[in-house]
């Protein structure tokens, strides 16, 4: 931090030492009288009384720029720093030091024109007419700069996009709103004119003393997404906001408690926009209505910040019968779950097999609608690692005699088999039960194969059409098939499959049930 | 000859009461309303089906065939999917394997078979002696699930 630090001290030191000063000309008590400050210089003056009020003129004769305030402190003086127009018309007032105190104004936009510097001071015992104080002025370039003020959506500066824009989290309050105890904020305006979808990223730095928060506010003033950094010292990112241009979003950057800022050290908004390419999730999809197409084999995303919970929409064809499978990526340090919904949100299917940094299978849902919702979230509630995107992978592949057909853990959706034939199928994910419906013609023996599948230990249940219970059975152990017969007068029948612990499930391999004469 | 007329007669009664059966006419091109059967007489089955729609364009109409142990013994009126469909039969006593089959009728006249994977399985349904076997059919997802419930009056 000091060598990031060193230079701009150095460099300040020295234009200050170089820079031109100038000697306030009493009585410059109002904006008719108001002594020259150079906008790259020094001013020097005498608080004569208490009340007294020292006006400076800024000339700016540049398009842009900003422009930076200092006063050192003097003995008895509690200094109130305050910024105006050509009008006099009051920009941003600084008063954030007690008696003795240096005030700082930063990042103070200016344009071609004049502006005036007002120096008062608070302490009604203050006494000390002799001691100079000194005033500095800096101006630079307004380029990838926050122009001060930007407290309001109406005054937001417009984002530099695909750059870096640097300002302070200074002063402490806004002395200037309604709510004297309001926090300073920093408000800025995307605008994307050119038609399509876009995502956005941003990247803010971490700046010490500060917590800070960002949020994205619609032109509406909704607001649309809020991510809030780790802590102070921490900065934060915004990964994959989806942009649907023409557009334009608000941005606001305030810290997460009182009293938090930094004078010294600025913080560096990093932003880019890109075409949307269907790879990625695009930020808010936290709910059904603002799910990503999921049009592609796969696609990434991000669980930030805490709490997020991201929503793909899945299309399937109806036209014929389509099972889909999804993989589901391990994140350092959480623990994804994936549900599956209906077309109106209805959870269909969880997915929590895994524990922590394990990747979840949704090992096949056959589709019987037109839309459907994929639903990422963290069990936590913790958010990862910016860096730390997770990838949802998905199948689609038509249904064929044989395989099993989820869901079918009700008697309600049993899987319809009929003796003679065998089905392919995954006790998948964990708690799951799978039923196979099948009808007996003819009075005889019945046999059931079901091959063995590693973590699981078989339990099956055979109900009749009445919902009786008429047979259970379960295999010696883990892993073990499980073989029984039995004599069954005609009509339907029920089996019920399960593991005899319902945290066992597989995922990767599949059982085979067979149902034969004998 | 006097012996003769009486049987030829009766071979003319015979010939009157009991007609040749014709081969059943496909169900496409025979009106529907031609093919409701008339009420069974003290009927002990009853068949009621309707379907959950999502949008009144897609409450159309259909109707149901009824099949115990292979064969056809009726359908239901042809109605809206979302009103309940009834059939009312006499069925022997036991347990017999039913299938219903859904035809959608665009026009409330013809009738088109649904494809196999939207037509509800066969399965079994007991008529008990002296009572009457109730069976609500109920689609939902479009017509790919299918819901039975049965009570006994």
């Amino acid at each position: 931090m000091l060598r990031r630090l060193l230079p701009v001290v150095l460099s300040a030191a020295v234009l200050s030492a170089c820079s031109p000063v100038v000697q306030e000309s009493e009585p410059n008590d109002d904006m008719a009288h108001a002594s020259r400050l150079p906008a790259n210089g020094r001013a020097q003056g005498t608080i004569s009384r208490p009340d007294d009020v020292d006006w400076y003129k800024v000339a700016i004769e540049r398009d842009s720029g900003v422009l930076s305030l200092h006063v050192g402190g003097i003995r008895d003086i509690d200094f109130v720093l305050s910024f105006r127009d050509k009008t006099g018309a009051e920009l941003k007032r600084i008063d954030e030091t007690g008696v003795g105190g240096d005030e700082v104004a930063t990042d103070l936009g200016v344009s071609r024109g004049d502006y005036y510097v007002v120096l008062s001071n608070k302490n009604p015992a203050a006494h000390n007419p002799a001691q100079k104080y000194v005033l500095s002025a800096k101006l630079e370039s307004a380029t990838g700069r926050e122009q001060e003020p930007n407290d309001t959506p109406l005054t937001a500066n417009a984002l530099e996009l695909n750059g870096v824009t640097r300002g302070h989290y200074y002063p402490y309050t806004n002395l200037l709103s309604e709510d004297p105890d309001k926090a300073e904020q920093d408000w800025f305006r995307v605008k994307v004119d050119r038609a399509g979808v876009y995502a956005l990223n941003l990247d803010l730095s971490g700046v010490p003393n500060v917590d800070p928060v960002l949020e994205v506010y619609d032109v509406n003033g909704y607001k649309l997404k809020e991510v809030v950094g780790g802590g102070a010292g921490q900065g934060l990112t915004l990964k994959d906001f989806g942009v649907r241009a023409p557009a334009q979003y608000l941005l606001r950057l305030r810290t997460r408690g009182p009293r938090m800022g930094n004078p010294d050290v600025f913080y560096e908004l990093l932003s880019e926009l890109r075409p949307y390419d269907g790879r990625t999730e695009l930020e808010p999809n936290d709910q059904r209505d603002d799910a990503t197409a999921f049009d592609k084999e796969s696609i990434s995303g991000h669980i930030a910040p805490a709490g997020d919970a991201d929503w793909y929409r899945v299309n399937a064809v109806t036209s014929t019968r389509t099972i889909l499978r999804a993989d589901l990526s391990a994140v350092p340090g959480l623990d994804l779950i994936l549900t599956v919904t209906d077309d109106v949100g209805q959870p269909l299917l969880v997915v929590d097999n895994g524990i922590k940094e394990t990747p979840e299978v949704l090992t096949g849902l056959g589709l019987s609608n037109a839309t459907y919702y994929l639903v990422v979230t963290e069990k936590s509630g913790k958010a990862a690692d910016p860096r730390s995107a997770y990838t949802l992978t998905k199948t689609l592949t038509p249904w064929q005699p044989g395989l099993e057909w989820e869901p079918n853990d009700s008697s309600a959706t049993a899987q319809a088999l009929k003796v003679g034939e065998s089905v392919d199928g995954y006790l998948a994910p964990k708690g799951d039960v799978d039923f196979y419906m099948f009808n007996v013609y003819q009075k005889g023996d019945i046999v059931f194969d079901l091959t063995g599948v590693i973590n699981v230990r078989w339990s099956a249940e055979l109900y009749d059409q009445d919902n009786k219970p008429l047979l259970a059975q379960s295999a010696a152990k883990v892993g073990e098939p499980l073989s029984f017969d039995r004599e069954l007068e005609p009509g339907t029948y029920w089996l019920k499959l399960k593991g005899a612990d319902s945290n066992q499930n597989n995922v990767r391999d599949k059982y085979t049930l067979r149902l034969k004469a004998r | 000859m006097r012996r003769l007329v009486p049987l030829a007669l009766a071979a003319l009664w015979a010939g009157c009461a009991a007609p040749k059966p014709k081969p059943a006419p496909a169900a496409s091109t025979v009106p529907a309303a031609a093919q409701t059967p008339p009420a069974a007489a003290s009927p002990n089955f009853e068949l009621s089906s309707y379907e959950v729609v999502g949008t009144p364009e897609e409450d159309t109409l259909e109707y149901v065939q009824v099949f115990v142990d292979g064969a056809l013994q009726g359908r239901t009126e042809t109605a809206a999917r979302s009103r309940p469909k009834l059939w009312l039969g006499r069925v022997s006593e036991g347990n017999h394997p039913m299938r219903f089959e859904v035809w959608d009728s665009s026009d409330g006249v013809s009738g088109m078979r649904r494809p196999d994977d939207l037509q509800p399985g066969e399965r079994f349904f007991r008529v008990e002696p002296g009572k009457k076997t109730i069976v609500t059919l109920k689609f939902t997802d479009g017509g790919r699930q299918s819901l039975f419930y049965v009570t006994r009056d």
